[in-house]
């Protein structure tokens, strides 16, 4: 059953590229949709893995925006520090306990890390998160769980 | 408004080769492969800065693919540095 | 009117994009490891070509060629970030330590 929606997803993006050439085309790019979808299904699904539901894709998008807020910053950080007459930075490794579960929530918690401002995830094994800092400062909002918070509200569903 | 397209364009392809710089520097082997990513993305807003000023959509597409090759280089080599071998850890028997 | 806001928009948005790519290649060659480094051009790169790629949308118009661009769009802010981790774990566990300020003037 799963193949189906990548299947219609990877023939909506064959109709974007090409708009409409003919039948051919569309017949083609069907038989390709169908062909990549059930490979990658085939080759890549985990029997574990699900369907995501309405509340969760939209807890998605409201994480894919909230990461504008935060890279915009970060980019603009790393702007005035490589500018500076002498880069003064003092790097740290630090390791975190996640108390998320979800392995969705997981990487979507690596991810912001390494949008945020002077940190960058390095390593991420089940619940531990090994994290470059460029100052020890920068570790602070990573120690303090502000975006596990955010994100265990917006991919589990806690308050 | 074609000017200002031009001169991104040559500003970009100065940045790719000062990029070079450190991949030819190193000293390590993933900041070179970290230097050629750059270039990487560096090289695909070329090609579509390229498509919009000579008006002809094929860079477009040449942009696309190469974007998604780029990604693919990279992921994959990262792979092969980290465990030595493409299938990755959990294909051993 | 219109058209010139659009193409001061534009333009604005090119140049910004130009100068986070030039704060990630000035990052890359002058921060002092590979860690370092990996921050400064995640984050600047993907910067840089959205905003870029978000101008040349603006000036190409609703046509063909702007839906390419919002894929290549989506596809650099998604990748850009994946690469960046692939490298550091790829990176981390071939033992590559990261350069730390007391181990500055230790030999290696």
């Amino acid at each position: 059953m799963r193949p189906i929606s990548l299947i219609v997803g990877l023939f909506g993006f064959w109709l974007v590229l090409t708009a409409g050439l003919g039948g051919w085309s569309v017949m083609i790019g069907l038989v390709l949709a169908s062909l990549i979808g059930m490979a990658a299904v085939h080759l890549l699904a985990r029997p574990e893995d699900r369907a995501l539901s309405a509340g969760e894709l939209f807890g998605l998008a409201a994480y894919g925006i909230g990461m504008v807020g935060l890279i915009l910053p970060a980019a603009w950080q790393v702007l005035r520090l490589v500018m500076q007459g002498r880069i003064d930075i003092d790097p740290v490794v630090i390791e975190h306990q996640t108390r998320l579960r979800r392995p969705l929530a997981r990487v979507a918690l690596a991810n912001s890390i390494t949008l945020t401002p002077g940190t960058h995830c390095v390593d991420l094994d089940e619940d531990r998160l090994t994290i470059h800092c460029l100052e020890t400062r920068f570790a602070q909002p990573i120690v303090d769980g502000v975006l596990e918070q955010r994100l265990a509200r917006l991919l589990e569903g806690q308050s | 408004m074609s000017a200002l397209l031009w001169a991104a364009l040559l500003f970009l392809l100065a940045n790719a080769f000062a990029c070079l710089g450190r991949a030819i520097l190193g000293p390590t082997l993933p900041d070179r492969i970290l230097a050629a990513n750059v270039i990487g993305t560096k090289t695909v807003v070329i090609l579509v800065l390229l498509g919009v000023v000579l008006n002809q959509v094929i860079w477009l597409d040449v942009a696309l693919v190469y974007g998604l090759l780029s990604l693919t280089v990279s992921l994959v080599v990262g792979r092969l540095m980290e465990t030595g071998r493409l299938p990755g850890p959990e294909a051993e028997p | 009117m219109s058209e010139v806001v659009l193409i001061v928009a534009a333009s604005a948005l090119i140049a910004a994009g130009c100068l986070f790519f030039l704060a990630g290649t000035v990052g890359l060659l002058r921060l002092p490891d590979f860690y370092c480094r990996l921050h400064a051009t995640t984050k600047c790169d993907a910067v840089g070509a959205v905003l870029i790629l978000s101008g040349v949308a603006l000036v190409a118009g609703i046509e063909a060629q702007t839906i390419r661009i919002l894929a290549l769009i989506a596809l650099i802010a998604i990748s850009s970030p994946t690469a960046g981790h692939a490298l550091a774990r790829a990176g981390w566990h071939a033992g590559h330590r990261p350069w730390t300020r007391e181990a500055e003037h230790e030999p290696e």
